[in-house]
């Protein structure tokens, strides 16, 4: 009988220790919601279509306060939450922990919090990058450190910036509606804006009755053990800890594969923007044109490659091999190289009777080009065509592209309809808009003479939804057999690119915001990312469904059609897509054999 | 304000044109031309085509009402002596199309419409086929023959369609037609690339030469300004623009049902997707008596089936948040 007692008993103590919370009180965070004080936290869909403003509660968000991340090692995932103040919030300040599994550790520098800033922008905020400047709307879009950086008057709705001089901080109105036919004359030299983010998360202030979005960012460390691992946020007043929210990271117990094309996995999905940032002789940086000092460029550079572009289109470089060095301190070297030098090659009066010594200047151009690229071991180079012509200045460009490849080099360009029966193969990527649609034909007739085609404008950097950019230059692409994504732009200014209301015909075609320093993310940036993450996935499942058809197990031959089907069958212009991305995850893990039974 | 004004005029035109497709076949109002068409197979370009109006909603050849998955459109215009026919055929997969018959060969085998028009006041109807590249057959289900040389067609193909123009004397069909005269008639079209290989305008259940279910020809007398024409293509679109979009959004749904009675242990996720599945059972039920929903409550049928389909992907994420956390 005792011993009988003693095994219950010790049975108990077991099913105990493995139980970290009751899974129900979990799920709902009940528990977790009465530790918090004075506000209530809604976990939200961090890519979503729903815009969180200040005086509306997220519909779609659920009340909890356990964030649950899955991510592969190496990955950068994101997570959201909102705080919604039942009082008056002061100096609130959220603080990660490290994040813990059975002895091991991932520290607490790999939790980004940043917060989301609410700002005005013109009329076609969050549906167009076309101007409108009938209205403004209050829209999320940056992701800052210090939430004071952007100034928001809502009486007047306009936006002013913090310039951080050393005699002190100093706001400068950008809001200003009318357009100075002056401003490519006035960049905007960072000693005269410097305009610098917090390098940590500052404390926030969150007005009783209103909701504030926070954006998590979780880098899965590239050596970290699969399993789950548990954090959390503190949060915190100067009149003490309001509480909690825990942190659940899945690190997968599979790589995940480099982007491949849906139509060959052989062949890399070309991961691109188009970028404008140039370093100069002088070394001196602007805050609204393409000159940039190294620290800037560098960040820029860092950034591109943590958001999953590999291959940035580079703007007419003047000190190639120096662009090229930083790129790769950064790990930017290995991929294709783009470069887009209209300057050097003067297309317009080159194609004026294309002559042989035109001919030779180009070929020296590129040849000259192409001797600084293999110097980096880059031996795949592209050079950037006339943009976007038509009619005979398309026709007159095939004998310059044609002299462009015998140099060495492969041509890409931007354009439109009537591409392939004016230049064929004379072009090895065209970078089509959305004016043929994302079908299969059309890349199947550029692959049958080996060019590829890549896409933009669907739609230009600039909109702030998040979930435009994930579906459309991800799975989308992919699933069209397109080889890439190469949108319009990194950033770009039209009229001053802090200035959303200047402007006449278009908002800035940017996915992010030049500072001093680097740039300031959004919402929509963090979209392009998840976007090419999603191909990641897909490819990984892809190679997972090969190797499965080929296995000697039948049961896994049929889970490998099965997954299969499901992925030619998905229909990504309507599917959730983080119903989608969870969905390839647990086919991965049927696939992989690394599922626990 | 102004578009809540023509939303509200194009819903009671949506009404007005519902109410008539319930009650039985389906009706096509038929312009005169200000000019006649140039035969060429391009509809896109020629200004005549611009102010008739097209009708789509092709169907597969059931009782259900299904929408075909590729779509047909289809114009109809007349002048004193000819009648005009512009069809136009997505074909996404176009390089895949079927197109090997000569004249008067098996048409049917290929990618291809068919036309089907009865004689005037007569039950007695012809049959044309024409493929995408613009070989004809005729054949005649009545005592008036027909022969290739009475009436003309041509085809054309784009990018992802190809396009069919065809004139036909109305000397072919006894006479023409009387202003508000009503002939019956019907478009059908072979597919031989991948999905639904047979599609109709009218509402068939077996075959093409189903004359009693043939839709119906009203011609019009008069002709349209563009302004005109997109107005009177939303009333002939909607009912199969909303049943295509609430077929589209409720697809997933079919495969997921299983995968969720496999694992929602927790009681209220059960609950959660017991209630979902209900109203997609409810849902799927209008759905396969689509045309007896009346055309006030079709909105709504849009609106339900968002909102199922949006918790049912919530759902999943929960359930499937819920494995990958148990492992």
């Amino acid at each position: 009988m005792k011993v009988c007692a003693f095994c219950v008993l010790l049975a108990l103590v077991i099913c105990s220790s493995c139980v970290e919370v009751p899974r129900a009180q979990d799920a709902r965070g009940e528990k977790q919601i009465s530790r918090i004080k004075d506000v209530l936290c809604y976990v939200v869909k961090p890519i979503s279509s729903t815009m969180r403003l200040p005086d509306s509660p997220p519909a779609d968000g659920e009340i909890s306060t356990t964030l649950r991340i899955l991510a592969c090692r190496g990955e950068y995932e994101p997570a959201s939450f909102v705080l919604h103040a039942l009082e008056d919030v002061r100096s609130l300040d959220l603080k990660a922990s490290a994040l813990k599994r059975k002895g091991r550790s991932i520290p607490s520098s790999a939790v980004d919090i940043k917060i989301v800033k609410c700002w005005y922008q013109s009329g076609n905020a969050w549906v167009s990058p076309k101007q409108d400047k009938s209205k403004r709307v209050l829209v999320p879009e940056l992701l800052l450190n210090d939430e004071t950086l952007v100034k928001v008057d809502h009486h007047y709705q306009e936006n002013y910036l913090k310039l951080k001089f050393p005699e002190g901080d100093k706001y400068v109105w950008t809001s200003n509606p009318e357009f100075d036919r002056d401003w490519e004359k006035k960049p905007l030299p960072i000693e005269e804006f410097p305009l610098r983010d917090s390098p940590v998360l500052l404390p926030v202030n969150i007005a009783k009755g209103t909701y504030q979005q926070f954006w998590i960012t979780v880098k899965a460390p590239e050596r970290a053990a699969p399993g789950i691992y548990t954090g959390k946020i503190d949060l915190s007043t100067p009149e003490g800890y309001l509480g909690a929210i825990t942190v659940k990271l899945r690190i997968l117990p599979f790589a995940l594969s480099r982007p491949k094309t849906n139509y060959d996995i052989s062949q890399d999905f070309i991961c691109s923007v188009y970028t404008h940032s140039i370093v100069y002789p002088d070394g001196k940086g602007n805050i609204n044109n393409a000159a940039k000092t190294e620290e800037q460029y560098r960040a820029e550079q860092k950034n591109l490659l943590a958001h999953g572009v590999t291959s940035p289109v580079m703007l007419y470089p003047v000190l190639l091999a120096r662009q090229l060095e930083i790129r790769k301190e950064v790990g930017l070297g290995a991929g294709p190289l783009f470069i887009d030098n209209a300057p050097a090659f003067r297309f317009r009066e080159t194609v004026d009777s294309f002559d042989q010594s035109k001919r030779k200047r180009i070929q020296d151009t590129v040849k000259g080009m192409l001797k600084v690229a293999r110097d980096f071991g880059i031996s795949d180079v592209y050079i950037y065509g006339w943009d976007e012509r038509r009619g005979a200045q398309l026709l007159a460009m095939k004998s310059v592209y044609k002299a462009i490849q015998e140099a060495g080099a492969k041509t890409f360009v931007a354009g439109f309809p009537g591409q392939f029966e004016v230049l064929g193969d004379a072009l090895d990527i065209t970078n089509m808009g959305p004016y043929l649609g994302r079908n299969k034909e059309e890349a199947e007739r550029w692959h049958k003479i080996g060019s590829k085609i890549t896409c933009y404008s669907l739609p230009f950097a600039g909109v702030e939804n998040p979930e435009i950019y994930r579906r459309n230059y991800g799975l989308l692409l992919w699933k069209a057999n397109y080889d890439g994504a190469m949108n319009f732009s990194y950033w770009w200014p039209t009229g001053y690119i802090w200035n959303d209301f200047d402007y006449p015909s278009a908002r800035s075609h940017s996915f992010v915001y030049p500072t001093a320093n680097g740039v300031i993310d959004t919402l929509a940036w963090e979209g392009y990312r998840e976007a090419l993450d999603d191909v990641r996935y897909a490819t990984t499942l892809r190679l997972a469904i090969e190797k499965g058809k080929k296995s000697g197990d039948a049961e896994m031959r049929k889970a490998s059609l099965s997954a299969g089907e499901w992925l030619d069958g998905v229909d990504i212009q309507k599917a959730d897509l983080d119903t989608v991305r969870l969905k390839m995850i647990d086919h991965i893990l049927d696939l992989s054999g690394k599922r626990k039974k | 304000m102004k578009q809540r004004l023509f939303s509200r005029a194009v819903f009671l035109l949506l009404i007005t044109a519902m109410h008539s497709l319930a009650a039985g076949n389906r009706e096509y109002p038929c312009y005169r031309f200000t000019g006649a068409p140039v035969l060429d197979g391009m509809l896109d370009k020629d200004p005549a085509w611009k102010n008739i109006p097209a009708t789509t909603g092709f169907l597969k050849l059931d009782k259900k009402l299904l929408v075909a998955s590729k779509q047909t459109s289809l114009k109809i215009g007349y002048t004193d002596n000819d009648l005009y026919m512009g069809i136009r055929c997505e074909e996404p997969e176009i390089g895949k199309v079927k197109a090997e018959a000569k004249d008067m060969g098996a048409l049917w085998t290929d990618d291809s419409v068919e036309v089907f028009i009865c004689l005037k006041g007569s039950g007695d109807y012809i049959q044309l086929v024409i493929n995408s590249i613009g070989s004809r057959y005729n054949r005649s289900y009545a005592k008036r023959s027909i022969s290739l040389d009475d009436w003309e067609a041509a085809a054309h193909r784009g990018p992802q369609h190809y396009s069919i123009e065809i004139r036909l004397p109305f000397e072919i069909f006894g006479g023409s037609p009387d202003d508000s005269e009503i002939w019956t008639g019907n478009v059908s079209r072979n597919i031989n690339t991948s999905g639904d290989q047979l599609s109709s305008w009218a509402h068939l259940e077996k075959a093409f030469h189903e004359r009693a279910n043939f839709g119906n020809f009203i011609f019009k007398g008069r002709s349209l300004i563009t302004e005109q024409v997109r107005a009177i293509e939303v009333t002939l679109a909607a009912r199969y623009a909303f049943k295509q979009e609430i077929q589209r959004l409720l697809k997933p749904l079919s495969s997921v049902q299983l995968e969720w009675s496999k694992f929602p242990r927790d009681r209220s996720l059960r609950k959660e997707a017991s209630r979902i599945l209900k109203e997609f059972r409810k849902l799927k039920g209008r759905l396969s008596s689509f045309d007896a929903v009346r055309p006030e409550d079709i909105s709504e049928l849009l609106e339900r089936s968002k909102a199922c389909i949006s918790k049912a992907y919530d759902l999943e994420n929960k359930l499937l948040l819920e494995k990958l956390f148990q492992e």
